[in-house]
């Protein structure tokens, strides 16, 4: 961004930046003026805002006071423009507070065409559009205004400006995915400060380096400017000391003298002693109903309020009515539907309830403030919802932003405002205040504080908090404590809470950890609301650098941990540690202690602490099984007691073991993909050979009786054969290669083996064909490189960029092109190297086959084989049966062998050669970048490594047999529960999360055959549904009838809108009429080309052994359903 | 009595690199290689070691490889870190990755960050960082070496 500012025309960028840094104040307004001095300002009212090169007028000055004399110089320069701007943005915020969108708009439009578009204007467009017509009217204005941004940084921005008026998006999700999404943002810090500041996330690490900050905002629209100084003065006056702020200061002093009302401006000028408290209104209203509260009529207080907010609205007035009164004010609610009045005072009021709708209201709060960004008196709702968010110790951090932000200046500066300073302007205000009694008798006792004159403990409860905060001052912690708890008992909830966390406050204050744990477990179960305020994770912070020491015993103290915010493995380390000191190395074995424990606290220790992300630590297990099992005795355990949430309970008990059944399944699923069925291959080949091997026994007892024996004597045909056959004894002879009985033996062991490697209904290409070859090889490949961003998409012949790099690489644009090249290369070579893997490796070899010289399954039988073979039939005149029984064994063995060298060839070849790819991408790269290494990328890289290793080391589990006469049965909805888990698997970035029903709790049979056609059914969705997963509304529905073994699977989705229904339908009604047609879907070899369904209809006949199956669909306004129905064995 | 070594790294070909290193370099020193949070955490529990030589991200268990069933700790190096220290086993300890940043989502934090932050914390114990960049680079080597040597694990 700099670099961009420095590249414009340099020789004025250089003068006017001159200029900044040597000219006072009066001077720049007097500079720009001259008639040879253009654009001084740079792009101050914009008919369209955006963020270039052109925006800048000056180059950086490396100074934050030379930023920000020339920041409110300019608005000094504007400043009629900026005050008719302020009156016409009242009128907008009035309008839309009261729900009068038609009239705000009508604002609004005013506003743009009189002074531009800025980003204050975006944020009103999509706050107002969000209000009017939800979130498809917000996006329509994205669409809309997105158009005509060039700068990628600046598109972002718009967008999480969008975004956070979404009324669908929690706050917590917007800060989240914001966090992430500017985390990834190869910028210096400085610009990532930028971003959030335009989304009105303020923070100020250090002022002395703000000045990047400041010069930023220069290059937006003046009115943010302007706004951007407001807010920044009053962040800057609340985080500095003085000597830091005086600086800032002065400039600040000479806007207000000008631009006069801004009361965020005044108020700092006012504490500072800088204009006087006689030039300001004093709020007599606000007066009136402290005085009345501190009177004890709270009646009157609250019809005084209730005037104000109807007539003179202030969010002070809306805060101070639900705060000040008890609890039974907050049912009431101020303004009328969808207004942001209303939207205001449900979420004030609910805040302040403590219910358990807490978090969530806490969480419109936070949103709210947010998208009210720069309305009139925010800060109060700031100081209301940060104090809400906080620790206690940060109330005169927000106390004073309430009192910055009093237009009219009211009791919160004297009574909110208690801060290090001393402010003449409160004692000033004093002397103004006789005619409200309470107020000036508290202000005076707070002035003038001795508690050996006062008799505390007599005074409101109201008066008591000041009154202890005073003594906490002066360390009289135990009177300060005593008076507290006093309060503990009030009904007024917002007070008795203040109470309970200033106790809090004061034992943290002198890391008296155990008596704070201990204050904890008095109010936990009692008044849980309390805690929202709590920051537990700086508690639990605190107590874990400790190391537990002395607080091992508690059993508050893992279940505290448990509350806050903070990861599993902190958790962990507290519930470790008071499992040791009571002897113990897993939860359940405190059974047998209960009676050491309060039974609530008991059950709370095992319902929230003991959840399996957090016991998964305890050395004890080792293994996810054992964790879960460990997760189900202790819900066991609840169930059977009188814990209150049964109902949870018992469905997490179920989901806990449906999880392991899922796991089982998987792992089963994973595992041997390759199955032979004896009972069938027996079947087959004996059925098939049983004349053949007739024959060759007749034949060869011919050769015993006869001459013919001894036809190939002379020949080198015969060969001395020793073998030793275990069991079977020794052979030491001589048999001829010739001899026409064992020809015939050698034909017949050969078509035994081809019915095994290729028999349509039970071969094991059959299974490498559809289970391994089709799909699932290649992709979970793929899917790791997808993972990390490594992988591009392709879309007929061009490849999609992989849009992740672009904001990681906004900083280096030229890279940008370079990087998705070197992508490409890598998508291009990889697919190259599955598709080999696929059709050259993954495949079968015998002796005949010269054209696959790289297969893997070599059943390629040497003489020596055959000969071995031979001679046991010889020597022990086997039968039939017995001799495909040897073959049958011999052929598995072999098998064996292929698949130990298929394991191996992935896991050390193919491992190898992939990480040889990732290496040559790292190299590239490293040219790329040169010596600015972006380790963002290689990280990636790294992380595909190490990942692809693990998924071969998956991959390879596949190749192993498995035994037919365990098969696995699962209930209906674990099958499909499964299937969806491989999909979400196998395709990261389209995660699915249907509705599943089954009518039937019984085990299937063929269950690893029904998730495979399940699989392909939902990759069929992900695939061709053009629909993002969150619009989907899938829905499988299973139907399994144990008295004729019919499966019928239906689901339903709908269809993107932009899908070609009408081909979909022809095909489908094809897919239908065709069901049956064996030349339709073809044989089971070799057809890893074809479609989903046609696959799905060879699975079910060969896989499942299906005589009978159907396909149906009905498609109507873009949703589909499709149902396939096919028998399987019975139970 | 025999000095030992623990390597924690489920990265078979850079554990295969690193043990050959020590064999080579330190053959006085009876290695022990173990590839999860769990089993390094058991190992520590019930056997004393001179030294630790740990990466930073770990699965959670030992012998789960299949897909859905295997879970990662993306800092475990730095949580067994914490248990020792929690633990008061103060074992000398090397950090050895190949990643020299950690998360791209929700933590975007350095190696260079961590390890600041692990010298601080864990001042008595932690030994330093050390990136593993694989071929053809060797600089690991070194950089292992120097730290080992500097805290007296002298070549054999």
């Amino acid at each position: 961004m700099l670099k961009r500012a420095k590249n414009t025309s340099k020789s004025v960028l250089d003068v006017y930046s001159h200029a900044k840094a040597k000219l006072s104040l009066s001077e720049q307004v007097k500079f720009s003026q001259n008639k040879s001095v253009k654009n001084f300002w740079g792009n101050s009212f914009p008919s369209i805002v955006n963020f270039a090169q052109e925006s800048f007028a000056t180059n950086y000055s490396g100074d934050p006071i030379i930023e920000w004399k020339y920041l409110i110089a300019c608005c000094i320069h504007y400043k009629e423009r900026i005050l008719a701007f302020i009156d016409l943005k009242k009128e907008f915020e009035l309008n839309i507070l009261n729900g009068d969108f038609e009239n705000a708009e009508l604002s609004l439009s005013l506003i743009t065409e009189k002074y531009g578009e800025s980003l204050w204007s975006i944020n009103a467009t999509f706050l107002l559009s969000e209000k009017q017509g939800g979130r498809e009217a917000n996006w329509q204005k994205l669409s809309e205004i997105i158009k005509t941004k060039d700068d990628a940084l600046f598109r972002l921005i718009i967008e999480l400006v969008s975004k956070k008026n979404e009324s669908l998006i929690r706050f917590d999700e917007f800060l989240k995915s914001t966090h992430e999404q500017i985390s990834i943002l190869p910028f210096d810090d400085y610009i990532k400060q930028f971003v959030y500041y335009c989304l009105g996330i303020k923070s100020i690490n250090n002022p002395l380096s703000s000045g990047i900050l400041i010069y930023l905002f220069s290059g937006l629209p003046v009115i943010d400017r302007y706004l951007f100084l407001t807010r920044f003065s009053e962040l800057l006056y609340i985080s500095c000391d003085s000597e830091t702020f005086k600086p800032f200061l002065y400039p600040i002093r000479s806007l207000y003298k000008t631009i006069g009302h801004n009361t965020i401006l005044r108020n700092i000028l006012l504490y500072e002693n800088q204009v006087s408290l006689n030039d300001i209104m004093i709020d007599t209203n606000e007066f009136e109903y402290f005085e009345a509260y501190l009177s004890g009529d709270i009646e009157r207080a609250a019809s005084i309020i209730e005037n104000l907010i109807v007539n003179e609205f202030r969010l002070k007035y809306l805060i101070d009515y639900y705060t000040l009164l008890p609890s039974a004010y907050s049912a009431k609610t101020f303004g009328i539907n969808n207004s942001l009045l209303n939207e205001l005072s449900r979420t004030i009021s609910g805040v302040i309830d403590k219910g358990q709708l807490f978090v969530s209201t806490l969480r419109m709060a936070n949103k709210l403030e947010l998208q009210m960004s720069d309305f009139v008196d925010l800060s109060c709702f700031t100081f209301f919802v940060g104090r809400e968010n906080t620790l206690i110790d940060s109330a005169p951090y927000f106390n004073l932003l309430r009192a910055l932000d009093d237009e009219n200046v009211g009791p919160s500066m004297l009574l909110y405002f208690n801060g290090p300073h001393e402010i003449k302007a409160t004692k000033d205000l004093c002397k103004r205040i006789d005619a409200f009694p309470m107020v000036s008798s508290l202000v005076e006792k707070l002035n003038n504080f001795d508690n050996s004159n006062i008799n505390l403990f007599d005074a409101q409860t109201f008066e008591k908090l000041f009154f202890a905060d005073l003594l906490t001052e002066r360390k009289d912690f135990i009177t300060s404590i005593q008076l507290l708890e006093s309060v503990l008992i009030s009904e007024n909830l917002y007070e008795s809470s203040i109470a309970f966390l200033k106790i809090m406050e004061i034992y943290l204050e002198e890391r008296r950890f155990r008596a704070l744990l201990l204050h904890f477990e008095k109010f936990l179960t009692i008044k849980p609301g309390f805690f929202e305020r709590v920051n537990l994770e700086f508690i639990c912070k605190e107590i874990d650098d400790s190391d537990f020491e002395n607080l091992e015993d508690l059993i508050i103290t893992p279940i505290i941990f448990s509350k806050a915010q903070i990861s599993a493995h902190s958790i962990y380390g507290a519930l470790d540690s008071f499992l040791s000191f009571h002897g113990v190395s897993k939860p359940s074995s405190l059974f047998d202690a209960t009676t050491k424990f309060e039974r609530g606290y008991f059950l709370l220790l095992l319902n929230e602490v003991c959840v399996i992300e957090v016991i998964k630590y305890l050395t004890v297990f080792e293994s996810t099984t054992e964790v879960e099992n460990e997760r189900l005795i202790i819900l066991k355990y609840l169930a059977d007691s009188e814990f209150p949430e049964k109902k949870a309970v018992i469905d997490e008990f179920v989901e806990v073991a449906q999880r392991e059944v899922i796991r089982k399944g998987l792992r089963n699923y994973n595992s041997g993909k390759i199955t032979t069925d004896f009972l069938q291959l027996r079947r087959h080949i004996t059925e098939k050979l049983s004349s053949s091997f007739s024959r060759f026994k007749d034949q060869k007892l011919f050769v015993d009786d006869s001459t013919y024996k001894s036809v190939d004597y002379e020949n080198q045909g015969q060969v001395k054969v020793i073998l030793d056959l275990n069991s079977l004894g020794t052979i030491n002879r001589y048999i001829s290669l010739k001899d026409p009985s064992f020809l015939s033996l050698k034909l017949i062991v050969n078509e035994m083996r081809d019915i095994f490697l290729n028999s349509k209904e039970h071969g094991l290409d059959g299974h490498l064909s559809t289970r391994i070859r089709h799909g699932m090889l290649i992709n979970h490949i793929k899917r790791v490189f997808v993972n990390h961003n490594l992988l591009a998409v392709k879309e007929g012949n061009l490849f999609n960029d992989i849009n992740f790099w672009e904001y990681v690489l906004f900083e280096k644009p030229d890279a940008y092109n370079p990087l998705q090249i070197i992508f490409q290369e890598f998508s291009i070579k990889l697919d190259e190297y599955c598709q080999k893997l696929r059709s050259e490796y993954i495949q079968i070899k015998t002796e005949k086959d010269l054209d696959k010289p790289n297969a893997l399954f070599d059943f390629s039988f040497n003489p020596e084989f055959y000969m071995r073979l031979y001679a046991v039939v010889e020597e022990h005149n086997i039968e039939s049966s017995e001799f495909v029984e040897y073959c049958l064994f011999a052929l598995l063995q072999i098998t064996n062998i292929n698949l130990e060298n298929v394991r191996r060839y992935l896991r050390e070849t193919v491992n190898s050669d992939l990480r040889i790819m990732l290496e040559e991408i790292k190299i590239k790269i490293q040219e790329l970048f040169q010596d600015h290494l972006h380790s963002g990328i290689i990280t990636q890289v790294n992380k595909a490594a190490t990942d692809i290793t693990y998924e071969l080391e998956n991959i390879s589990r596949w190749f192993h047999l498995a035994d037919e006469d365990t098969e696995f049965k699962l209930q209906f909805t674990d099958i499909i529960s499964i299937a969806v888990k491989v999909s979400n698997i196998l395709y990261p970035t389209f995660q699915l999360n249907p509705t599943i029903k089954a009518n039937s709790n019984e085990k299937l049979t063929c269950s690893i055959g029904i998730i495979d056609i399940l699989r392909n059914l939902i990759e069929n969705v992900v695939v061709h549904s053009e629909c993002l997963p969150e619009d989907l509304d899938l829905k499988i529905d299973g139907y399994y009838s144990n008295d004729d073994g019919v499966v019928k699977i239906t689901m339903s989705h709908r269809l993107g809108n932009g899908t070609n229904v009408q081909e979909i339908k022809e095909r489908f009604i094809e897919y239908n009429s065709q069901w049956n047609n064996k030349d339709f879907y073809g044989d089971r070899i070799s057809n890893e080309g074809k479609s989903g369904i046609k696959k799905i209809r060879r699975s079910i006949e060969y896989d499942l052994g299906a005589s009978e199956s159907s396909f149906e669909f009905t498609l109507n306004n873009y949703v589909i359903i499709i149902s396939v129905t096919f028998n399987i064995p019975k139970l | 009595m025999n000095k030992n070594i623990i390597v924690v790294e489920d990265d078979q070909s850079k554990a295969e690199e690193v043990l050959a290193f020590l064999r080579q370099n330190y053959p006085q020193y009876e290695i022990v290689r173990v590839s999860s949070y769990n089993s390094a955490m058991r190992f520590l529990q019930n056997s004393s070691f001179d030294l630790m030589i740990l990466d930073v991200t770990l699965p959670t268990f030992e012998d789960e490889h299949f897909i859905g069933e295997r879970s990662f700790e993306k800092f475990g190096g730095v949580m067994i870190l914490r248990e020792l220290k929690r633990k008061r086993k103060l074992l000398p300890t090397i950090l050895f990755t190949m990643f020299d940043d950690f998360g791209i989502r929700n933590e975007h934090i350095s190696l260079d960050q961590i390890s600041k932050e692990l010298e601080e914390k864990y001042s008595t114990f932690f030994l330093g960082a050390v990136f593993y960049e694989s071929p053809p680079g060797r600089d690991w080597a070194t950089s292992l070496q120097k730290i080992m040597n500097d805290n007296n694990f002298n070549c054999g």
